[in-house]
């Protein structure tokens, strides 16, 4: 036995980032065997949980499924729809009266670019010399246009014809990772306030105290406790550092919008609409859509970002109420300091144009079950590791958001604001320079923790209309029987597929009804 | 400033491999693609050693479109599925300690789900070697079979393999086809000097040829060797000297006959341990290439030429030619600079421990064509972003050559007791290997997409090497049992089906040389 063993897990803070730590950490360890790691969270019941970020990204399907939650359950409870993609429209340039633009940032491509990218071969116009680029590489955009399902009734529980996450009611599915957490997963709840955190004299956090359930000690600390940042900000005094030089928005006015009538699609995608001084997210649940606003308070009012974002929803915003939320755009100088790990927004938040937030929990819970420190002697190791790789990925979500801004052409002052040279991280705009003449390439991307992949990237870039010129090097791209074949392939499939896939809707409906096989 | 010339200095397996590589990727026979030319001094001989290639070889033979039963027929191939350590542990019984390092991960890879740490949980007394109990491939080896059978179509394999080849005879092999094929401009003739511009990028260089006295080109490739014509003469680019941390620093190599012909061709590399270095030894069809790679500050080079003779026994005869060949371990600080980039030995060398000479070569060459600089202005990304992979790349080499050593229990001669003095043990590894006592590695230490070892191969040495790792206090988080058990009873029933299936390795080999495979 050594001393300070890693026994007791306990997590501060519920809310999603809380709750999915608990399941997963609890269901990792077989905590309801008590001789295994513990895991206790103690939530506070004044506090509500912010309940948006309603956008996930695929790997919430292998996620739910090793948590051994049902496909249909969490469907049904959460409010879930499908999401194939996010639409990003009028990002590209101002739109003139009455014509908007937009493009597909789609989930599936046909091919793995590192196998056979199909860019170059768009880019020079040798396939679908009328297609976008997003048409050319993938039939996803067409089953968006058309709020389509990316599976059918047939289909098992997180399979898919085409690759899928989903569009969910953050607070619902809060608290069915607690139903299931405590109920199944054998996690112990403790409803209070923590008043106090101690530590020992090396400034490790021995316990927490509180209001109406005394103290609670343990080995691993997790702070789940939002912006606050209760444990690593305020009593391990980890610094945050803003990254508004970067990113400018500052700012979100949301409102829920429920449907005109039972028949309206429901889009399979999450629509992004760029505005004057920031964008509107559009999410539509099975029940409801969720819409929100983000902007630059420096560049709008607040009363005429209300408005902007009324005029967007139209008449059904008439008696709605909004909501405004103050964004704090950075991340704590570490994420692990000796034995406590931030997850959530408590380590770091960026605004949600790709919807990473839940999808870096995830990343930071695989990462913390798989290098679990097995005493207080494993901790520096991890620590290292941990805030090494989560960092690198924090940064690479910044760069890549950054670049939706800083392509557009859009010529509003917060839109070149956002273009200005103080503003643009080297590591992207190295990348971009590289670009200019060359195709995104597997060699831009070393590590494997990569937040965002290649195909991602092309998406965006040639969505935006970036300036390629591969024109010098041609020669390199003479695989172009293969393309237009391919390119062929992807037209055919997306014919056939249209005709096999129910509406969003459609698919919602049924699940309420019968639900998914089983795996 | 476009880039339309490359010229590449040195042949050898580097120059010839990278020539093929970058003809065929930058279509060097169209009137748009890349011109590409080859100078090869008439007087410098092929170093000619570096008989052990990887899987991603295939991938590469098939890209510049060579055909498998070719290759094997003119290289004098053999199949290779893996390499067997011998005596790099202690010996504690009669028999020689020994694992593989198998190349499969056909039947499930450690990224996905890992065996490693409920292998560790089994009885240490009853259970099967790690490399067994995870792997179909060393029974294979054990039996000499051959990783698939004469009908699979060429590169296809039923097991994951690479090749043993007669490197000179490789080389030969890609010259033809770089040259009939390809569309390369091949001279021969010695490289006197090398022309900087103003802004010392490289002009143009001056050779003895008879009429052709100056070549220009836009991009220059240095493979040539040791020397380093462009990278070391011209340059003069700094050097990381690593003999601090690999001790070898001599190999004497032979070339054995078989004195029988019908002998069993082993279808993986042996590295057998010695006093002071240790041997390899690869079963080509009609010889086997034998070498003692060894620290002369351990032993004499009579010592270490007498264990070799030992060695090799019956085969061994006084006719033999027993090679000497000075190794100078390290890399360069740097290997793309300006116009110019170094493949080969001229960029640094590691010992052939687990052969992945000809592998570096080829993915250096592959990762050049990809992003391949067509203007000038291009090149200082590709300069840093190559330079700092490559780094990578030899740096984990590096670390992963000098785990078989240092994580050794062998006490018997100075040379092993310094091998796992941490003075000797670059610092990552170091770091790693503590982490490693309380837990197996996991995909999370191999977060470079380039890694040139990863987490299975780094299971197979640490676990082949009874590495110890505790997992007492984190057991809690390994509770697939029966999803291992079911993977642990795969790999069983797996080996039985292809014992039964797959042809001995030289009864294969045989029938390619006759017949071929098909081309596919």
């Amino acid at each position: 036995m050594t001393k300070n063993e890693t026994k007791q897990v306990v997590i501060v803070g519920g809310g999603t980032a809380g709750w999915l730590t608990a399941a997963s950490l609890a269901k990792r360890f077989n905590s309801v065997e008590k001789k295994n790691i513990q895991i206790t969270l103690v939530e506070s019941p004044d506090i509500p949980t912010i309940g948006v970020g309603e956008g996930t990204w695929p790997t919430m399907r292998k996620t739910l499924a090793s948590l051994g939650i049902s496909e249909t359950d969490f469907m049904r409870q959460c409010h879930v729809s499908l999401k194939q993609a996010t639409k990003f429209v009028n990002w590209k340039e101002t739109p003139k009266p009455g014509i908007d633009n937009h493009y597909y940032h789609l989930f599936t491509s046909f091919h793995d670019a590192n196998d056979f990218n199909m860019a170059p071969y768009w880019q020079r116009g040798e396939i679908g010399q009328t297609a976008t680029f997003a048409q050319s590489v993938s039939v996803q955009g067409a089953l968006c246009d058309k709020y389509l399902a990316p599976k059918s009734m047939t289909n098992k529980e997180y399979e898919g014809v085409q690759n899928y996450a989903y569009h969910l009611d953050a607070g619902e599915f809060a608290k069915l990772l607690k139903d299931h957490a405590i109920n199944n997963l054998g996690v112990k709840h403790v409803s209070a306030n923590v008043t106090e955190v101690k530590l020992d004299v090396d400034g490790y956090i021995l316990a927490v105290e509180t209001d109406t359930a005394s103290h609670i000690s343990g080995d691993l600390f997790v702070d789940c406790t939002g912006f606050r940042c209760l444990l690593l900000g305020e009593a391990l005094k980890v610094p945050f550092n803003s990254v508004d030089d970067t990113l400018l928005t500052d700012y979100a006015v949301v409102m829920q919008v429920p449907y005109k009538d039972e028949t309206q699609d429901i889009a399979s995608c999450t629509i992004s609409t760029a505005q004057e001084a920031g964008w509107i997210w559009d999410i539509g649940l099975a029940n409801r859509r969720g819409t929100g606003y983000v902007y630059s308070s420096k560049h709008s009012s607040h009363e005429r970002a209300e408005q902007i974002l009324r005029e967007y929803v139209g008449e059904q915003s008439a008696g709605l109420k909004a909501r405004f939320i103050p964004m704090n755009i950075g991340y704590r100088e570490k994420f692990w300091h000796k034995n406590c790990v931030a997850i959530g927004l408590s380590a770091a938040f960026i605004e949600p144009l790709e919807a990473s937030a839940i999808f870096l929990m995830e990343a930071a819970n695989n990462m913390l079950m798989e290098l679990f420190p097995r005493d207080r002697a494993a901790m520096a190791m991890v620590e290292t590791k941990y805030n090494d790789s989560l960092m690198f990925r924090w940064n690479k979500t910044i760069d890549f958001i950054k670049m939706h801004y800083l392509l557009s052409r859009r010529s509003e002052p917060f839109w070149l604001d956002n273009r200005t040279q103080t503003t643009l991280p080297v590591s992207l705009t190295n990348l971009l320079a590289r670009w200019e003449y060359h195709p995104v390439s597997g060699y831009d991307f070393d590590n494997v923790y990569e937040p965002f992949p290649l195909e991602s990237y092309q998406y965006i870039l040639y969505g935006m209309g970036f300036e390629q010129d591969l024109s010098f090097n041609a020669g390199q791209y003479g695989n172009i029987t293969h393309a237009q074949q391919s390119f062929k392939k992807i037209q055919s499939i997306a014919d056939q597929v249209q005709h096999k896939l129910p509406t969003n809707r459609q698919l919602l409906e049924k699940i309420q009804q019968f639900g998914f096989q089983k795996l | 400033m476009d880039i339309n010339h490359t010229l590449i200095i040195g042949g050898g397996t580097a120059g010839w491999l990278s020539a093929a590589i970058l003809a065929t990727e930058l279509r060097s026979t169209q009137p748009d693609g890349v011109k590409i030319t080859l100078i090869e001094s008439p007087d410098i001989p092929i170093l000619g050693v570096g008989e052990g290639t990887w899987p991603n070889l295939r991938a590469t033979l098939k890209k510049i479109g060579v055909s498998e039963s070719d290759f094997i027929q003119q290289c004098d191939a053999t199949f290779k599925q893996g390499a067997e350590f011998v005596n790099w542990r202690k010996n504690t019984t009669n028999e020689p300690h020994r694992y593989f390092h198998p190349l499969n991960t056909v039947n499930h890879s450690s990224y996905n789900f890992s065996l490693a740490p409920y292998w560790l949980q089994q009885d240490e007394e009853t259970r099967l070697p790690y490399d067994l109990a995870v792997s179909t491939q060393p029974r294979l080896c054990n039996q000499g079979l051959g990783p698939k059978p004469i009908t699979m179509a060429q590169y296809n394999g039923a097991q994951e393999y690479a090749y043993h080849l007669d490197a000179s005879k490789f080389a030969m092999f890609l010259k033809k086809h770089c040259i009939d094929k390809l569309g390369i401009n091949f001279i021969s003739a010695n490289v006197t000097s090398i022309a900087l511009d103003s802004d010392e990028f490289i002009d143009h260089v001056t050779t003895d040829h008879d009429e052709l006295k100056t070549v220009h080109a836009d991009f220059f490739i240095d493979c040539s060797g040791a020397k380093g014509i462009i990278i070391k003469q011209t340059y003069n680019i700094g050097w990381n000297n690593i003999n601090d941390v690999i001790f070898n620093d001599t190999a004497l190599a032979v070339q054995v006959p078989y004195l029988n012909e019908n002998t069993k061709v082993k279808t993986h590399t042996l590295a057998t341990a010695q006093d002071a270095g240790w041997i390899w030894d690869i079963g080509l069809r009609h010889r086997r290439g034998v070498g003692h790679v060894y620290s002369s500050k351990y032993i004499s080079d009579e010592a270490a030429k007498a264990q070799l003779i030992a060695y090799i026994g019956e085969d061994y005869s006084d006719d033999l030619m027993i090679r000497k060949i000075k190794l100078n371990h390290g890399y360069h600080t740097k290997f793309w600079h300006k116009n110019s980039v170094a493949i080969g030995m001229s960029a640094g060398f590691i010992e052939p421990l687990e052969a992945s000479a000809i592998f570096l070569f080829d993915a250096a060459a592959n990762m050049i064509a990809s992003q391949f600089p067509r203007r000038r202005d291009a090149l200082s990304y590709c300069e840093e972003s190559f330079n700092k992979h490559f780094t990578v790349r030899m740096e984990r080499s590096i670390e992963f050559i000098k785990l078989h050593y240092c994580i050794s229990d062998r006490t018997d001669t100075p040379y092993w007791r310094d091998n796992c003095d941490p003075v000797s043990i670059p610092k990552r590894l170091q770091q790693r290997l503590t982490f490693w006592k309380n837990q197996p590695p996991t995909k999370y230490d191999f977060d470079n997409a380039w890694e040139p070892f990863n987490l299975d191969s780094y299971l197979y040495v640490l676990y082949g090497m009874n590495y110890n790792t505790d997992l007492t206090q984190v057991k809690a988080k390994y509770n697939k049992y029966e999803q291992a058990q079911q993977l642990f009873g795969h790999v069983d029933e797996a080996s039985k089906l292809l014992l039964n299936k797959l042809p001995e390795q030289t009864a294969l080999i045989d029938k390619v040389n006759t017949y071929g495979f098909n081309r596919i």
